[in-house]
């Protein structure tokens, strides 16, 4: 167990120092620079290769990477070149937003899913299983930014429940956390469903059904456990696209986020921000990863063995 | 990061079968179950039909505005005497050619994004699990930092280097696909590897080549035709995403995608622009997903037995 | 140390204050109030006129709409000429001039008077003026920021790039001196935004600045919004509503949502199809004005086939301006008389490319392209009003005459690198006018050393540099009359439209004036019952 977590713990950093990499070479394959940006359509050459210079631009890849890199291990990022400002204080304010977002929408997206996954399982085959299917499917192929408009049109604009935009007040949250849920409501309740199913005809159910526990206890006791296994797997994994991925909701609900945050430090080629926002993105999914592998050792007794 | 639980990302309720080839799958249904696996399909087959024949019917003039026709509801007469069955867009084309051309450039951005991130994907993955130590490592932490990494970024670095077109949307998807694909590859690579009759031709003294070729290539094609069914669908979703971000492909050849976002600033006094394509969106992934679904069951002797 | 003793009516002044705030009880301030010998009943009716005013406070807010998301405050750096950190500067710190909304003249503001003198320009500061924080505002003060500005090399650098000197004679005049005499700089002072020296040099200055306007700032969450309240000390006139609450709303249907609501206030630039909705509803007045702002489609006159000014002119000829701005810019746009709009000082009238297909083809025969050419026009979607219809329509339009045009879309950075190398055949996309003056777009884009557009010409970047450098504004007149018509004649580029902005807002504010700078102006404004 112990020779596990320390494999994980191996493969966090090794992920971590690829992305950083892989960052740091994308932003400057991009066409467009930094300096020509913050100097807008008017400036002169010169002008922009003497911002060039003060930024650093202008040494060779290695020398950046390698300034970059010590920079990075010291939890130094800099300021932003287009904010002015720390990158670390606006990744982390909107890290906060983004993730109180994403939390809401995690909740209730297994708050319905769970009911109709072990619903439709429960009766598989049966109308009630064909149409749980069908509302998991459409919640998945419905493009986000339509959803969203239509539940600000429908619940701002005509019944005039909710706000249609912005993050003042706890109500502002309701319907991007709602958009942002439903494709996840359908992923989960088609992994309870098949999860449950799964165990279901799995031997030592049987045998505890055969033993005469009721339905409800094997349910708990037994099948929860497994089905528990590819929820939390996928979980961790969509968790990356609610943090990076948010940022269509973010758009159409105005919502301060890293998603947003990300888009217009990429598009203005803020280099430090662009570099920040990603590790961070980044280091939280790795981090919840690892717990999700950890967990795996509850979940899993076939870990425990090893 | 959970690799050990690779099988179940994504689309994780595929249950690795007893029955090791495609052939072996396929063969064994009556008559009966293909029927009805194809109806199951015909939805889909309709779509194809309509994006292959449909504009040539109707054919779709991507040059030619008429701006004193624009936005009129479904069923108007045009001032040529013409009628527009689905209306017409902001600038006065129109709806149903241009609906009919966007399933032409969604399917195909669909099914080439899953060719291609199928193929790599598939590459990777069986290479990784037949090779397994450090290759497989290596190969299975780059796919870790893909899935950490935001796919956004490498969205506007292609759209940027190159330009839009359909041919980078494609690119830009594969990239961000291909995971999914390598990890259920690996996952069924490793549970056939060990599998008796690939065992005994190993016994037998065949080469690393013929093994992979003969026998874990064909046993693997079937869990990956079922999550590419799944995935084309995911795909023209996601296409739709990048089309919100002014990402996707160009206003000459408008994706589905492409229409619903141009449109949506238009759904509170010209409705059909944005909703006629975004319902037909909807149909194809629903379709594609209960295709996907009845196909697994298919193809898994297990199911068919519960 | 001297005692204070309240007088009773200083005593009745304060219990309304605290029951105003909140932290009295009805019923202690009627026990306070009869103590101080009031009667019940008189007691009781101050209390209510107390919390009626209490109930009036929160109507004192505005709450608006942006129409692009505000990123810094700093008005000299790389954000100085966007849109909303110029309206939030507006608000906080001021300028030596402003222009007026209506006939665009200069008028005084933080200065005076102001005088050119050869290469010298002379401002005389009002002597009134103290910073929010109390110090008193000075030459010291309009000296730091001009350098400052220099410093920085933002986008306002290049309007004061032959600056030599600025002086601070005395506390309350500024000179500025400059290589060559410069015509354009009480132009360009209305863009200047006073901040404190040395202060504004401080690390964190501009997260909490302090300024001389008639708000100031109270707080900012970015991405979300920023809340200003009114000054007590400002100079001019006192604003009559107490917090301006600007929000970061991105997308058109929220927004338009939002204005319906009630939930924001005021907003400007929304798209012109959303106009004709809003206005039906009761609540809502638009108020439209024509901007500084237009849309141009350069063609690269150092590009085949464009080097040829009959094949410039031919594309002109072919686009249908009157039925674009009918069908697609209703309220938002007009069609264009010069390269420079109505609004902006050195405008004057052309004779317009009447819609001419037949023309435009014999044009293109003449030079050579009978047959037509393929090329394509480079662009950033969301540039402004209807531009993905326009240049759709544009490019239907051109394949009439047989040139098959490729559209471009690109992203900003991308398209920033392609403009600036004159790496593209045609560009499409909208301008302002900051300074409301020629001179900040003529000079800038069409000299032959800018080298913005491919186009050269000897006798432009004469009369450009002339006016620039002339201080009589009359004669700065007849040189830009004589500029405008070389570079419309020439046909640098097509000029169509003219955009017009419309202020979106619900019907109970009253007393705006609508700028053609886009940026407007909330101090004068009330708020009606």
């Amino acid at each position: 167990m112990g020779a596990y977590i320390l494999q994980r713990l191996i493969y966090a950093v090794f992920v971590l120092w690829g992305a950083l990499t892989v960052i740091f070479l994308v932003v400057r394959i991009l066409p467009g620079d930094p300096a020509s940006m913050m100097l807008g359509a008017g400036a002169t050459e010169a002008e922009v290769s003497e911002l060039q210079h003060n930024l650093g631009l202008d040494e060779s890849m290695p020398h950046q990477y390698v300034t970059f890199m010590s920079e990075a291990v010291r939890l130094d990022f800099g300021e932003s070149l287009w904010l002015r400002r720390p990158v670390v204080e606006s990744v982390g304010e909107r890290i906060a937003a983004t993730a109180r977002l994403a939390l809401a929408a995690v909740v209730i997206a297994l708050a319905i899913s769970f009911p109709l996954g072990i619903l439709a399982a429960l009766r598989q085959r049966s109308p009630i299983d064909y149409a749980v299917s069908v509302i998991s499917l459409i919640g998945q192929s419905v493009p986000s930014f339509w959803l969203g408009i239509m539940l600000i049109l429908i619940f701002a604009r005509q019944l005039r429940w909710l706000p249609s935009a912005g993050s003042q007040t706890p109500q502002h949250l309701i319907l991007p956390a709602i958009t942002l849920a439903l494709p996840l409501v359908g992923v989960l309740t088609r992994l309870v469903r098949s999860g449950l199913l799964e165990v279901m005809h799995e031997d030592y159910i049987r045998t505890a059904r055969a033993k005469g526990l009721s339905s409800r206890t094997v349910l708990t006791r037994h099948a929860m456990r497994n089905m528990l296994i590819p929820v939390v797997t996928v979980l961790g994994i969509q968790l990356g696209n609610l943090l990076g991925g948010a940022v269509i909701v973010e758009t159409v609900f105005g919502w301060p986020g890293i998603g947003r945050l990300l888009v217009d430090a990429i598009t203005k080629r803020d280099y430090p921000l662009v570099q920040a926002a990603i590790l961070f993105i980044t280091t939280i999914f790795v981090l919840i990863n690892l717990l999700v592998d950890l967990s795996y050792i509850y979940l899993d007794p076939r870990i425990r063995l090893r | 990061m959970s690799s050990f639980a690779a099988a179940t990302e994504d689309q994780p309720d595929f249950i690795p079968v007893e029955s090791d080839e495609l052939g072996t799958r396929l063969r064994g249904h009556s008559r009966k179950q293909e029927i009805r696996l194809f109806l199951w399909g015909l939805p889909i087959v309709i779509f194809v039909l309509l994006a292959v024949f449909g504009p040539i019917l109707v054919p779709y003039d991507s040059v030619t505005v008429r701006t004193g026709d624009r936005l009129k509801p479904p069923g108007s007469i045009l001032r040529d005497g013409s009628r527009a069955w689905l209306g017409t867009d902001q600038v006065g084309r129109d709806m149903l050619a241009q609906v009919l051309q966007g399933a032409r450039i969604s399917l195909l951005v669909g099914a080439a994004t899953v060719v291609i991130a199928g193929l790599i994907g598939m590459a990777l993955g069986t290479i990784s699990g037949f090779r397994g130590g450090f290759l497989d490592s290596l190969l299975m932490r780059l796919a870790d930092i893909q899935l950490a990494f935001p796919s956004i970024l490498f969205a506007i670095m292609i759209a940027a280097v190159i330009g839009p077109s359909v041919f980078n949307v494609i690119v830009t998807l594969a990239i961000t696909r291909w995971v999914v694909f390598s990890r259920i590859a690996r996952a069924a690579t490793l549970s056939t590897k060990e599998k008796e009759f690939v065992t005994a031709a190993r016994a037998a003294g065949a080469t690393g080549q013929r093994q992979l070729l003969r026998h874990i290539v064909p046993s693997i094609t079937a869990p990956l035709i079922v999550i590419a069914t799944v995935e084309v669908g995911l795909v023209i979703i996601a296409e739709a995403s990048l089309s919100f971000l002014g990402l996707g492909t160009p206003s000459s050849q408008p994706s589905w995608g492409q229409t619903i976002a141009q449109g949506r600033d238009y759904l509170n006094n010209a409705w059909w622009i944005s909703t006629i394509p975004g319902i037909a969106l909807c149909l194809v992934v629903i379709s594609v997903g209960v295709f996907g679904d009845r196909l697994r069951d298919y193809l898994d002797p297990r199911m068919n037995k519960g | 140390m001297t005692t204070f003793d309240p007088t009773p009516s200083q005593r009745l002044h304060e219990l309304l204050r605290r029951r105003n705030e909140g932290v009295l009880s009805r019923r202690g301030f009627l026990k306070g109030a009869t103590a101080l010998g009031l009667s019940l009943p008189l007691a009781q009716a101050l209390e209510s006129g107390a919390m009626a005013a209490l109930q009036d406070a929160p109507a004192g807010q505005l709450n608006i709409a942006m129409q692009r998301v505000l990123v810094s405050l700093d008005p000299h750096g790389a954000q100085s000429v966007e849109e909303p950190t110029a309206v939030i500067a507006t608000h906080i710190f001021g300028t030596l001039l402003t222009r007026d909304s209506e006939s665009g003249e200069l008028l005084p503001s933080l200065a005076t008077e102001w005088t050119a003198d050869g290469s010298t320009w002379t401002f005389k500061l009002r002597d009134d003026v103290t910073w929010q924080d109390g110090n008193p505002f000075t030459s010291a003060d309009v000296q730091g920021t001009l350098q400052r500005v220099l410093d920085l090399e933002g986008p306002l650098a290049p309007l004061w790039a032959t600056v030599t000197e600025i002086g601070a004679p005395d506390d309350q005049t500024v000179t500025i001196t400059t290589s060559e005499p410069l015509g354009t700089v009480p132009a360009s002072a209305t863009l200047l935004f006073i901040t404190p020296f040395p202060a504004s040099a401080d690390e964190g200055f501009f997260d909490n600045p302090v300024g001389l306007g008639p708000y100031k700032f109270s707080s900012w969450e970015r991405d979300s919004q920023i809340e200003l309240v009114a000054s007590d000390t400002y100079w001019g006139d006192a604003p009559a509503v107490g917090t301006l609450v600007f929000r970061d709303i991105p997308e058109t249907a929220a927004k338009a949502t939002a204005i319906e609501t009630g939930e924001i206030d005021f907003t400007w630039g929304l798209p012109a199809d959303q106009l004709p909705i809003l206005a039906e509803n009761e609540d809502i007045v638009i108020d439209g004005t024509p901007s500084y702002a237009y849309y141009f489609n350069w063609f690269n006159s150092s590009r085949e086939p464009f080097t040829d000014a009959r094949v410039r002119q031919a594309m002109n000829y072919a686009i249908d301006r009157e039925t674009l701005a009918t069908d697609l810019l209703q309220n938002v746009g007009i069609v264009a008389t010069a390269p420079i709009p109505k609004t902006i000082f050195g405008w004057s009238e052309q004779t317009p490319y009447a819609y001419d297909p037949d023309k435009a083809k014999s044009l293109l025969a003449e030079a050579g392209l009978a047959d037509g050419f393929d090329t394509h026009v480079i662009w950033v979607p969301g540039s402004g009003p209807q531009d993905r219809e326009l240049i759709l329509s544009f490019i239907s339009n051109w394949a009439d005459i047989g040139v098959n045009v490729e559209s471009m879309e690109m992203e900003q950075a991308a398209w920033l690198e392609k403009l600036l190398a004159l790496d593209w055949d045609m560009d499409f996309q909208t301008n302002t006018v900051r300074t409301g003056d020629a001179d900040f777009t003529l000079r800038r884009l069409y000299t032959s050393t800018a080298n913005r557009n491919g186009y050269a010409n000897p006798d432009l970047d004469k009369l450009l540099l002339d006016a620039a450098a002339e201080s009589d504004q009359d004669k700065r007149l007849e040189l830009y009359a004589q500029a405008n018509k070389i570079i419309w004649d020439d046909a640098v580029g097509v000029f169509p439209f003219d955009l017009q902005t419309n202020y979106v807002m619900n019907k109970k504010i009253q007393g705006f004036v609508p700028t053609p700078s886009t940026i407007p102006n909330f101090a004068t404004v009330t708020i009606a019952e």
